[in-house]
């Protein structure tokens, strides 16, 4: 790099900082001197704050856009809790009848799940209708992920079933997913059970 | 950044490394946005960007108790996210940004020719956005994060060199940019 060039880049990192906020005192006068008794430099110096003031408009439109928000803050404490450490106490005796009463828990939400999509509404594909056909009966689910699920995962599958988050995860990790209609539901019941992301589901 | 945020962001961070989830929240409501649009302008895509900015943000929890405050929290919480960012450009096979470089070339037009077009800000706004991410970021780091090229190119993992190369090169497409555009402008409207 020659003494012109690495000279521009100097005269650039003043006219940045000056735009930043982040010039000295005595730096600003410098500059606004230099800008008062040259034209050139005066451009450039405007030039500079005009692209601060672009960028912090176009800044602010991409802070618009979609964001993890408060759901990514919702999934980094569900991590900060799985990598807690365990109370390190006696219970390690009961730890396996513990085990078994999630075990059965588990089966049991498996159970009603299935047995509430195979009390099929009239005209639902063999399989996998849905009980949830009353006057009351809403077009979400319940669901619940694998650990290993990553967000782009859940939002793929999501995005294939037409479907969308509308709460959760609760405190067991349960998410409910809306639907803007029950056959929009029913028909995305197979391709979320046979996903490997989804852990249980069961129709509201 | 005054130096009551760095000191209360410094705060915060000692909290976080003692565990408290509260102070947490508020580091993560404060780089949220900011954070997360800084890796999104790198990888494109913004389901990947959020798992990007998950492993950030656990890495800030994870590390806060080490943290020594010898750099602004700015400043290591985007070196996290530069280096993650990094991390998942090489998985995709991917070129890094650090590898984009190039020589920069000195064909703007001089100061002299911006003085008619430098003021039309719709003009300005368009050239803005034509930058490339790895041009954009510096000087976005310098005008908005209040970060000095040592600090930017501490957080990029890279001589200080670079940043003004780069910062210099940004502010050069912008100008030749605004210079073409507006120039093609005046044109059009026969002014």
């Amino acid at each position: 790099m020659n003494d012109a060039s690495s000279k521009e880049q100097e005269t650039t990192e003043l006219l940045v900082s000056y735009a930043a906020n982040s010039a000295t005192a005595a730096q600003r006068a410098a500059i606004e001197a230099r800008a008062a008794a040259d034209p050139d430099f005066a451009a450039r110096l405007a030039l500079t704050l005009s692209s601060k003031e672009a960028l912090a408009a176009s800044e602010s439109a991409e802070h618009a856009e979609w964001s993890p928000g408060a759901f990514g803050f919702q999934r980094l404490m569900r991590e900060v809790e799985r990598e807690a450490p365990q109370p390190q106490v006696r219970w390690i005796d009961s730890l396996n009848m513990w085990r078994g009463i999630a075990a059965a828990a588990a089966v049991a939400l498996v159970a009603v799940s299935l047995w509430r999509f195979d009390s099929a509404a009239p005209g639902a594909p063999p399989g996998y209708g849905l009980a949830a056909d009353g006057p009351t009966s809403a077009a979400s689910l319940q669901l619940t992920f694998a650990p290993s699920a990553s967000e782009e995962n859940m939002r793929a599958l999501l995005l294939k079933v037409g479907g969308r988050f509308i709460d959760g995860p609760s405190l067991l990790g349960v998410y409910r997913i809306g639907f803007e209609s029950k056959k929009a539901r029913d028909a995305a019941v197979s391709t979320i059970l046979a996903d490997k992301i989804v852990e249980s589901a069961a129709a509201e | 950044m005054s130096d009551k945020r760095q000191t209360d962001e410094l705060g915060l961070i000692r909290r976080v490394g003692a565990g408290d989830k509260a102070a947490f929240r508020e580091i993560y409501d404060a780089y949220e946005k900011r954070v997360f649009f800084f890796i999104k302008r790198r990888l494109g895509d913004p389901h990947e960007a959020a798992d990007v900015f998950h492993d950030v943000m656990m890495d800030v929890w994870r590390q806060a108790s080490r943290f020594e405050g010898r750099s602004k929290v700015t400043t290591w919480i985007f070196g996290i996210a530069h280096n993650k960012s990094v991390d998942a450009l090489r998985k995709r096979g991917g070129r890094v940004f650090d590898e984009l470089d190039e020589e920069a070339k000195d064909d703007a037009p001089t100061a002299a020719d911006l003085v008619e077009v430098a003021g039309d800000a719709a003009v300005v706004r368009g050239c803005v956005n034509e930058l490339k991410p790895v041009a954009r970021e510096v000087i976005t780091l310098a005008f908005f994060e209040g970060l000095k090229y040592r600090e930017i190119a501490e957080a990029m993992e890279c001589p200080e060199g670079t940043i003004k190369a780069r910062a210099h090169r940004a502010m050069k497409e912008i100008e030749a940019c605004v210079q073409r555009c507006g120039l093609s402008k005046a044109k059009d409207t026969g002014t």
